[in-house]
């Protein structure tokens, strides 16, 4: 653990620490349970651009379409919730969670559903502007670290504990933005990564790759909003443990966990 | 500890990975073993479901204002 505990590295520092400790097989529920919203958010914005203006027309179609994105957001924000806590148990312990992690916690998982049900309306009503989206895809992701330790299923205590994790971390703009970069490599990773084995599969003998090479280019919208959904799969991991290590060093200034920490590394002339 | 007490390994006890004093400890199960009160079920009810069913409507009404576009 970094000495400037709080600072955006440091934060980044123990939040790729958390995730590694979860990694299997919290990471696994978070994208099993992640990616039935990714496909839907992909769903939905391919039928729009392929309605255009007679979706209109289409409202009812387009309607049930996000009946089924909210339904998957909703099982997202269970595994979302697991995941955090598992992050959370890593980041107090310094080990892999237990088992007891798999079950998530009532009080958190209903004030993670309300605060990100309130942030899916916002980033809805946002969804014109480019920069507004990361940080409310940071405000996700705080959301799910501030919701952890909740005692009882309410209205305004999991909102008051989601808004002081987003206020107290200071790490919410920095987050986002490195987050964004990061789904921007991901990104590009990933279509190379397709555009590769398309490349090793052409030297096999009689393979006929034409359809495929259609299917996987950059000309094919379908392509694109799939690699964008799956990077930001890939992402979500990291920008959700560094959340838990900042709002957890937030947590930890405010009870005086972090100094009797460091004052432990000195007294073992651990280096800081 | 979070109490900021010392104590040592054996007067501990580790749960869900973090080492607890004995107060420490009864004081946390007892916050985790809080009852939810029937009001602030209803209310986290009423106003998730209110929220999830504003949010279906705002993103087809986005989603459509968009693709007119």
């Amino acid at each position: 653990m970094s000495a400037a505990r709080g600072s955006v590295t440091a934060v980044l520092d123990d939040g790729f620490d958390a995730v590694a400790r979860c990694w299997a097989p919290w990471v696994g529920v978070l994208w099993l349970t992640g990616l039935p919203y990714r496909l839907f958010q992909v769903l939905l914005v391919h039928r729009l651009m392929v309605l255009g203006a007679a979706a209109f027309e289409h409202g009812q179609h387009v309607r049930q379409v996000a009946v089924g994105l909210v339904a998957t957001f909703v099982v997202a924000v269970v595994g979302r919730t697991v995941y955090a806590r598992a992050c959370m148990l890593a980041l107090e312990s310094r080990s892999s969670a237990g088992w007891s992690a798999l079950v998530p916690r009532v009080p958190d998982a209903c004030g993670h559903l309300l605060v990100a049900s309130l942030l899916l309306v916002v980033e809805a009503l946002l969804a014109v502007t480019v920069v507004a989206i990361p940080v409310v895809a940071g405000c996700f992701a705080f959301a799910a670290a501030g919701c952890q330790g909740l005692t009882k299923v309410g209205v305004v205590a999991p909102v008051r504990a989601a808004g002081h994790g987003m206020v107290a971390g200071r790490s919410l703009l920095p987050l986002a933005f490195v987050g964004s970069v990061g789904i921007l490599i991901a990104f590009l990773n990933l279509y190379f990564a397709f555009q590769v084995g398309l490349w090793l599969a052409d030297g096999v003998a009689g393979a006929n790759l034409a359809t495929w090479q259609q299917l996987l280019s950059y000309r094919s919208p379908v392509f694109l909003l799939l690699l964008g959904g799956g990077a930001a799969l890939l992402v979500e991991p990291f920008w959700i443990g560094s959340a838990c290590a900042a709002v957890n060093a937030a947590r930890s200034r405010r009870t005086g966990d972090d100094l009797r920490q460091r004052l432990a590394w000195l007294a073992r002339g651990e280096a800081a | 500890m979070r109490c900021r007490k010392i104590v040592c390994t054996e007067c501990s006890t580790r749960w869900e990975g973090i080492n607890y004093c004995v107060p420490c400890l009864s004081a946390r199960r007892a916050a985790a073993e809080e009852r939810s009160s029937a009001t602030g079920v209803l209310a986290w009810l009423v106003v998730t479901a209110g929220t999830l069913f504003a949010a279906v409507h705002l993103i087809a009404w986005v989603g459509i204002l968009l693709a007119d576009r």
